[in-house]
């Protein structure tokens, strides 16, 4: 039991130490999936809402599980990379990285803004870069562009996305109904 | 300050970074979003520094994150609702009844867990005390490194949340999302005879 535990602690520090996020992302995840599990179940037994109004909200929360992972994955994966990108390639300096790199004009100036320039190596050989700015800076961005990302996909996109598919499951049930009453009854 | 070098960049733990590749459709959308956003220099005084830091590690915790998600999420999402004219509108008010409920008793039960996962952690995971959640390959690394220290305290806490999840979410988020419901459903319909009443007076 021990060794197991041993096990899955360093295969946490391994994979996570140095990337919080990832867990945070994965983990997420697994929450959303859980939790939509419980809130379908809880509208399914919920004797107070109709079965037409059901037929609504049991395949929104479906919906809003689907897209709200989906969506996390794609908007945040892409804001946090971006970000990042645009900091390594010094678009984005705080001040005394700006007045380093124009101090340096000779080595930097017709690489700043490509894609294959990487900060993050120069200041791997460069020990007078000021990493001290230029990590709080990224660290800062980086998270604020991860979090406001996460903001924008699970309260804005997920929830236009899965009214627009519940709405359109609950017509297709509600037209599912009428067809099936027998004949001779008015719908 | 001791800001230590977690590069973004290195997704890929340790390998090399690629080198871009422009007939790769996403290498050049990205050089065209490098290319378009405008160089900034940001202020950097030890006051907005310490400030940058703090911010990251508040953020980083699990439940100060999920409380940020769902103050915007009450914020957002019944609005949302609100303007979905695609269906009636006795559906439309449930809706908004549920998804103000659904994120009151999931921020809630979510910060709970997850605070309560980060305090247990943090007290067993300490080098000089109580090191027993601690990974013996890394203590010594992580010691030395306190943004890695958290970082690992971080997913160790949100993953043992996860777990505490699979029981809370049935035992505590459903039944509590149930009820809010309930109350703002009733909330909403007792609404309907008052109107109808100063309508009639009008």
């Amino acid at each position: 039991m021990k060794n197991v535990l041993d096990s899955v602690l360093n295969w946490v520090a391994q994979n996570f130490r140095k990337d919080a996020s990832k867990m945070l992302i994965w983990t997420g995840v697994a929450g959303w999936t859980l939790s939509s599990l419980a809130q379908v179940g809880a509208v399914l037994f919920n004797n107070k809402i109709s079965n037409e109004k059901k037929s609504f909200l049991v395949p929104q929360e479906m919906a809003d599980a689907a897209v709200n992972i989906g969506s996390f994955f794609l908007i945040t994966q892409a804001a946090k990379r971006m970000t990042a990108k645009l900091f390594s390639t010094g678009k984005f300096a705080p001040k005394t990285v700006r007045v380093y790199l124009e101090k340096n004009k000779d080595l930097y100036a017709n690489k700043l803004g490509k894609l294959e320039f990487d900060l993050d190596e120069v200041l791997k050989t460069h020990n007078d870069f000021p990493k001290e700015q230029y990590y709080a800076c990224k660290n800062f961005g980086t998270t604020l562009a991860t979090v406001g990302a996460g903001i924008v996909s699970s309260n804005i996109v997920t929830p236009i996305i899965r009214n627009n598919m519940a709405s359109k499951m609950q017509q297709n049930y509600i037209s599912k109904q009428q067809v099936d009453r027998p004949t001779g009854m008015r719908v | 300050m001791n800001i230590q070098p977690i590069s973004y960049n290195d997704l890929t733990m340790g390998k090399a970074p690629k080198k871009p590749n422009f007939n790769s459709f996403v290498d050049r959308i990205k050089q065209k979003i490098v290319d378009t956003a405008p160089s900034t220099t940001f202020n950097d005084a030890e006051k907005t520094l310490k400030n940058w830091v703090r911010f990251d590690e508040r953020m980083s915790k699990p439940a100060e994150n999920r409380g940020v998600m769902g103050g915007t999420a009450i914020l957002l999402q019944p609005a949302i609702d609100a303007s979905n004219k695609k269906v009636d509108n006795e559906t439309r008010q449930i809706s908004i009844c549920r998804t103000i409920a659904k994120i009151i008793a999931g921020t809630g039960v979510g910060m709970l867990v997850r605070g309560s996962a980060y305090k247990a952690v943090e007290k067993m995971t300490n080098p000089e005390g109580n090191k027993i959640l601690l990974p013996k390959k890394y203590i010594d690394e992580l010691s030395k490194n306190p943004k890695l220290m958290k970082n690992y305290r971080s997913a160790l806490s949100t993953g043992i949340a996860i777990l505490a999840m699979c029981v809370t979410n049935f035992a505590l988020d459903a039944p509590l999302t149930v009820f809010l419901t309930n109350r703002l459903i009733e909330a909403a319909h007792l609404k309907k005879p008052k109107e109808a009443v100063d309508e009639k007076r009008a």
